[in-house]
């Protein structure tokens, strides 16, 4: 398993080279969202790595309009591609653009948004086929995918998995810059520095549960919101090369100082629980690996309504829509299949659960004349079904 | 001369909605099934209820849309072939797709036009020749597009091309919002959203100091009324209207609005003041929050965040109910949704023509008794009303 990580400089490079990486990730500021390089170290950093051995890969993960993509292509033109390794790409217009403009050069896919399954990962990476060749070398998945999932993918994709090892966990990303749009309010707009660097951080909470100590960032490329915990499989070492993740990354760019190189490579290299304990204690932030072992986000989804009262197609006939105690329940007959009939046997699923049972008795129009039958979007009026109520959905209970 | 009308299309989160949105004049309808949309909390369609309003739509010459719009894990994915070639079966006319995966298995299972959702934020030119290749028909492109770049990237790719035109923002790049999954545990890009983004949060920054707690993230809403021609100049196949959890009101008179704003300036070539005054004041009293127009004419920034609170603290129609019977000069039976009493001011509103005010007066129950007071759930005999139909909307303005 390899490692990759972000290099911001000449020295930060040569700490990584010491320890042990063989690819950096280069983030253009134009380029990226957390990226703060201009063409020029881009430039010397890429020809540097490479003069060292080690992969320099250029960082395109904003996502642009038009007029962003027109700025960015500029930017393109102006990079010394010969230097760089490969390029990773979320926007699919970034994705095609490299596959037009930059023939040969390798792709790493960001698929950390959406792509919760091997039939879309499979796909876009089989877009890149060029000439029987694949372009894609890579792609990044979700930190949202359980181990089983990774590790599934890893087993059918043809190309180098790689996921977030430590790292901020990334909520909402917008362009529109919502710090600065409260202006009025926030007095360190106001200084020329923070400005200039187009860089404004907060942190936001609410008193919602959970909704607290979220970091926020603001820079040219709009805002973007992070978790109060940072991602942390670094105690899950083994695991992961148990799955055979081909690779991992590291991102401190939200932090002052970057973590001890050295050291990562060290646990990187010969995982031990101490090792990894000591490492993650002494990260600036608490950690969390999240969803890595299980996934449950559909599972309170049944909680969202009341499926008491959900439709079922199955013998449906209407809803209760009025009651009038002691004297009439009244029926919508809502099925386009089935009607109300005298004698008819019927089952009632009331808003609050309760499963009532009646026979037909009495059946009346409107005008509260007997009838034997009331057809598809007429009312009916039926005996009073006592702890029956609005609301309730009418089946026909089936013969036999 | 106009050669030819977007087409309005509107939400339909329920049979009830749909009904309304098609009666007052929407073109289509896009809806969900009981799986593989955005909207967990949302009533959603049996195989039943799509059979019938596939039905009903296409009785009126209009168009059905099922959205297939979440990001499925595998175990999700695994169910939807059968449902591709169901709603295949039942004849609906397209489906909304964001995940790769969604779009090639029903490809693969299907002959129906795919439609990419915002949720794939397709931002560019380069993003919609992608997604061409990969059997897209129809772009929805990303909220972040201003009219003037939709026409270059319909231009560009040949596709058609669906805008927003009305209803709730995100604040972030569609699909790039997970908040709930790690906050809630509830994954919002299949369906569990939890608004999070609508809370209101303090921010503290980098120094320590607080700032009072505001709606920094939460969005205005958008109002493309004025922007009409706009959409006419730059040959928008579709404008489509967010609102699936809304009521039948709200998805009833938003269609009226923009179905008479669309063939008003097909025919006039102009939007006339005194109209858009009109419609306007109808706009202000549906449920909204601040409206602004997005980013249709200027790219997402200033202005996009709310400043003030929840809904607008002014007046509003009340939903008082749906015709659900008209008996020839006799009554119009009105299913109520919310109370009113004897002698309030009402209005029907018809599918087409000014509406119908009157005084509530001679109210009588379902079975013709007489009653001062419409309680909900109820079903009421108003006099009859010349012209009303079964599905007409009754309201009644009501001060905060």
């Amino acid at each position: 398993m390899k490692w990759v990580a972000y290099a911001r400089s000449y020295e930060e490079l040569d700490l990584l080279k010491e320890a042990g990486v063989s690819e950096v990730l280069l983030s253009h500021s134009q380029l990226s969202r957390l990226g703060n390089l201009n063409t020029l170290e881009i430039n010397h950093l890429a020809k540097r790595a490479k003069s060292l051995d080690i992969r320099p890969v250029l960082e395109w993960d904003v996502l642009m309009t038009g007029q962003e993509f027109s700025r960015a292509s500029q930017i393109l033109g102006e990079l010394e591609w010969e230097s760089i390794s490969a390029v990773r790409v979320q926007d699919p217009g970034a994705y095609e653009w490299i596959l037009k403009e930059r023939e040969s050069l390798p792709i790493q896919l960001i698929l950390e948004t959406g792509n919760r399954n091997l039939e879309s990962i499979q796909r876009w990476v089989d877009y890149g086929i060029q000439d029987g060749k694949r372009r894609v070398e890579r792609v990044v998945v979700s930190i949202e995918l359980p181990q089983a999932r990774i590790a599934q993918m890893i087993a059918e994709l043809p190309v180098e998995v790689e996921i977030l090892g430590l790292g901020p966990i990334l909520l909402l990303y917008t362009p529109r810059h919502l710090l600065s749009n409260q202006r009025n309010d926030f007095e360190w707009m106001t200084r020329q520095d923070e400005l200039a660097r187009h860089r404004i951080e907060a942190i936001a909470s609410s008193d919602q549960t959970l909704h607290a100590g979220f970091r926020v960032l603001e820079n040219q490329h709009g805002t973007l919101l992070f978790h109060a915990k940072d991602y942390c499989l670094l105690d899950q070492i083994p695991e992961l090369h148990e799955i055979h993740l081909g690779v991992i990354r590291i991102d401190y760019r939200l932090e002052q100082c970057p973590p001890s190189f050295k050291e990562l490579g060290e646990l990187l290299r010969d995982p031990s629980e101490e090792r990894s304990q000591r490492f993650i204690e002494s990260h600036p932030k608490k950690v969390t690996r999240c969803f890595f072992k299980a996934n449950a986000t559909d599972v309170l989804f049944k909680k969202l309504k009341n499926i008491e009262i959900q439709r079922r197609d199955l013998d449906y006939v209407g809803d209760v829509v009025e009651i009038s105690r002691g004297q009439y329940t009244i029926i919508h007959v809502l099925s386009q299949k089935l009607s109300l009939t005298l004698g008819q046997k019927l089952k009632l699923m009331t808003p609050d659960r309760q499963k009532l049972e009646c026979e037909i008795l009495s059946l009346k129009d409107l005008d509260e004349r007997p009838v034997d039958r009331i057809a598809s979007g007429d009312f009916g009026l039926i005996q009073y079904v006592k702890r029956a109520t609005p609301g309730s959905s009418v089946y026909q209970v089936s013969q036999g | 001369m106009m050669t030819r009308k977007p087409e309005v299309l509107s939400p339909a989160g329920s049979l009830d909605k749909l009904r309304a949105a098609l009666g007052y004049g929407a073109d289509a309808v896009y809806l969900a099934g009981q799986k593989f949309g955005l909207r967990s909390a949302a009533d959603n369609f049996t195989r039943d209820e799509l059979e019938e309003g596939v039905a009903f739509a296409h009785s009126r010459k209009a168009k059905v849309y099922v959205v297939l719009n979440s990001f499925p894990h595998e175990s999700d994915i695994e169910s939807l072939p059968s449902f591709v070639r169901e709603i295949a079966h039942l004849g609906v006319d397209g489906v909304i797709a964001s995940d790769l995966g969604v779009i090639t298995v029903v490809s693969r299972e299907s002959e129906l036009p795919i439609h990419l959702s915002t949720q794939a934020s397709c931002l560019n030119e380069e993003s919609g020749q992608l997604w061409k290749k990969m059997g897209v028909t129809r772009l929805i492109l990303g909220r972040e597009v201003t009219l003037e770049d939709a026409g270059k990237i319909k231009r560009a790719t040949g596709l058609e091309v669906e805008l927003f035109i009305h209803g709730s923002m995100c604040m972030a790049y569609s699909g790039n919002c997970t908040i709930s999954n790690f906050t809630r545990g509830r994954d919002s890009n299949r369906g569990g959203c939890a608004q999070s983004c609508r809370f209101s949060y303090t921010l503290e920054d980098t120094e320590g100091k607080t700032y009072p707690q505001q709606f920094f993230m939460s969005s205005k809403d958008l109002m493309g009324l004025d922007l009409l021609p706009f959409f006419f100049k730059e040959d928008i196949d579709s404008i489509k209207i967010e609102g699936r959890m809304r009521s039948p009101l709200y998805a009833g008179l938003i269609s009226r609005i923009y179905r008479e704003a669309v063939d008003t300036y097909f025919e006039k070539g102009e939007l006339p003041q005194e109209r858009l005054i009109q419609w306007h004041q109808e706009l202000l009293y549906l449920p909204h929050r601040q409206y602004m127009e997005g980013n249709l004419i200027i790219a997402a920034d200033q202005g996009s965040t709310l400043d003030r609170g929840i809904f607008d603290d002014q007046p509003h129609f009340d939903f008082l109910g749906i015709v659900r019977k008209v008996e020839l000069s006799r009554y119009v039976l009105l299913e109520v949704r919310t109370a009113f009493q004897e002698g309030d001011e009402i209005e029907l509103v018809p599918f087409k023509g000014d509406g119908v005010r009157f005084k509530a007066n001679s109210l009588l129950n379902a079975v013709g008794s007489p009653i001062s007071q419409a309680r909900v759930t109820s079903l009421v005999r108003l006099p009859y009303i010349p012209g009303a139909q079964v599905g007409n909307i009754i309201r009644k303005l009501a001060q905060s």
